[in-house]
């Protein structure tokens, strides 16, 4: 089917990709799909059904599913309405407002300087009225996690924790894990990282205050690697060699207790940054003339995952990912109109199941997409898609464009 | 122009490290920094130390490449030898794994080997008050004072007038600099 003109149309394309078929079709595209269906042809209504199959059928032990809000998250079928035999966990932010105020403020610190770790220790601790209640000390807790077969989240975690997948599959013990991203929210976010130099010479002298009072070679592999990384210049950094050793929970806490005491304000703990940087490309790393390290981290998606998006296009998604994907939609595109007019009832369907969807892309359709390491240059995705009437003021449907913007300021050709 | 001596003087030999451990005690204080250029002109063919201003080697664009000569006691043979070490700062280097060896570990004596372009340097205890290693370092570091050693001998040193007649710096340097380059072949 390549156009869909009415609602039944719309039923039995729905009906002909079940979750099973995904599944299978995503299994012949060897791992890695882009589901690029027009707005309102029911992507989020496939990625639950996918969802469901995958966990009811036994393929995968885990399924992650990031959306690009946390409305979009709440609004999974799962989450509004968790089965009972199946652990589902959503990933949400710290309850800052339950928190109360004053805690709130001292989390705020620690939590500038990565020190969550330490928060929970000192903030979340039996003082806090609703400790026992609060999902928030435990959320990333091996003890947790161990055994959940559904975690839901947004992008913003992946952007933020570039490895979250790796942890997520380590600390729920899970053997085989698809992801389903709704939308590519994460990969238009900035991948670049900075390690400021005043803040790489503390976390250093924090770690060798560490081994003159608990004598470990885990720590001293630590020291070694920071204390060379303080004086590394931009051609040394582009060694594959610099490995920053998996962060043993303990070593953790006690780094960021010493760094607290030491330091206060100014320590900022680097464990989670260095490994970062060990894992980052080659040639993005350089030391600025101020001493600071900059290198890019790209999110790390190493298992079978489904992108659902109108707006993507391949090429960019496999740019941003620096890994391949299939587009198996991509040679019949699918639209809801083929001469780019919106059908009114057809709209209204759309706007009734998918409200935020169409607020959110129709945002999206007038920025072009800028991609961060391509520096001074800026990309744009095709559209195949028809834009709600009201969103775009008037009945008027988006074209198909690729090629390079040279002015991302200049919007006349959408 | 006859081709560049490569034989070094008495200078210890230098040690090439491959991916069998090579035993070697540090010793103290007496380390040099060397910069060399890499030539790969068939009169030349190998590493030359860089002459400083006005060398010719630089004006026809050779890049310089800065190490660092430690001389160890090989206790295996018992003789002096000379690593000759990268000034880069990358954990898998040889240079930043001796100074932690140095500093951290409290000795001086290492298994050193390479696999895929990383170093590995192993601690290993030493004695020393070992008698030979203590003779041998001593008649080293009497040499050195001396001035009988330089261990920046180990490269080939080749002047600039030399230098200037290697046909291909000649006509590098003509396209470079303007000059009249002439015709060597």
């Amino acid at each position: 089917m390549g156009v869909i003109r009415t609602k039944e149309d719309l039923r039995t394309f729905r009906r002909s990709w079940s979750g099973e078929s995904m599944l299978d079709l995503l299994e012949k595209n060897g791992g890695r799909i882009l589901v690029n269906w027009a707005i309102g042809v029911g992507k989020s209504f496939n990625l639950d059904n996918v969802l469901e199959a995958a966990i009811r059928e036994d393929k995968y032990d885990l399924v992650i599913v990031l959306s690009s809000r946390t409305q979009l998250v709440e609004e999974r079928r799962w989450v509004r309405d968790p089965p009972q035999d199946i652990r589902v966990v959503q990933l949400k932010p710290r309850p800052f407002l339950a928190c109360g105020q004053e805690r709130d403020r001292d989390w705020k610190i620690l939590e500038k300087g990565r020190m969550g770790t330490l928060g929970r220790r000192l903030i979340c601790n039996d003082a806090c009225p609703r400790r026992e209640e609060c999902f928030w000390p435990i959320q990333y807790h091996s003890d947790h996690l161990e055994g959940t077969k559904v975690i839901y989240g947004t992008q913003a975690l992946v952007t933020a924790i570039p490895e979250l997948v790796p942890m997520l599959k380590r600390k729920t013990g899970a053997g085989s894990i698809l992801v389903l991203l709704d939308e590519i929210h994460f990969l238009q976010k900035e991948f670049c990282r900075k390690i400021d130099r005043h803040a790489l010479t503390p976390f250093v002298s924090t770690l060798q205050d560490l081994q003159r009072r608990e004598p470990s070679g885990y720590n001293e592999e630590w020291i070694y690697s920071s204390e060379l990384l303080l004086h590394a210049r931009t051609e040394d950094l582009r060694f594959p060699d610099w490995r920053f050793s998996f962060l043993d929970p303990a070593w953790v806490l006690e780094v960021q207790k010493v760094g607290w005491a030491l330091h206060r304000q100014r320590f900022r703990f680097l464990g989670y940054d260095l490994r970062q940087f060990g894992y980052s490309l080659l040639p993005s790393r350089e030391r600025d003339s101020d001493g600071t390290i900059i290198f890019a981290a790209k999110p790390k998606i190493p298992c079978n995952f489904i992108l659902y998006s109108a707006i993507a296009d391949p090429q960019f998604v496999r740019f941003r990912l620096g890994i391949d994907l299939a587009s198996p939609f991509s040679e019949r595109p699918i639209q809801t109109r083929p001469d780019g007019m919106v059908q009114p009832g057809l709209q209204n369907r759309c706007q009734e199941e998918l409200p935020e969807k169409s607020q959110a892309n129709s945002r999206l359709l007038r920025l072009p997409y800028q991609t961060s390491l391509e520096r001074g240059k800026a990309s744009f995705v095709g559209l195949e898609a028809v834009l709600p009437g009201n969103m775009q003021g008037g009945h008027r449907g988006a074209t198909t464009q690729y090629g390079t913007w040279s002015d991302p300021g200049d919007h006349r050709r959408f | 122009m006859a081709a560049v001596s490569l034989r070094p003087r008495r200078e210890p030999r230098l040690i090439r490290i491959d991916a069998n451990k090579t035993l070697a005690v540090l010793v103290d204080a007496t380390n040099v920094t060397v910069k060399l250029h890499y030539c790969t002109e068939p009169e030349i063919r190998s590493f030359i130390r860089c002459n400083g201003a006005n060398c010719v080697a630089c004006r026809t664009g050779k890049s310089v490449q800065e190490r660092i000569l430690i001389p160890v006691y090989l206790p295996a043979s018992r003789e002096m030898g000379t690593l000759s070490v990268e000034t880069t700062r990358r954990p898998g280097a040889l240079g930043p794994q001796l100074i932690w060896l140095q500093a951290k570990r409290k000795t001086s004596m290492a298994a050193i080997s390479i696999h895929a372009l990383k170093y590995k340097v192993e601690a290993l205890k030493w004695d020393d008050e070992d008698e030979h290693f203590q003779a041998k370092v001593h008649d080293f570091r009497a040499h050195v004072t001396a001035g009988r050693v330089d261990l920046r001998r180990l490269y080939p040193k080749v002047d600039n007038d030399r230098l200037a007649k290697v046909p291909e710096f000649v006509r590098t340097l003509a396209i470079l600099e303007g000059s009249d380059g002439g015709d060597s072949d």
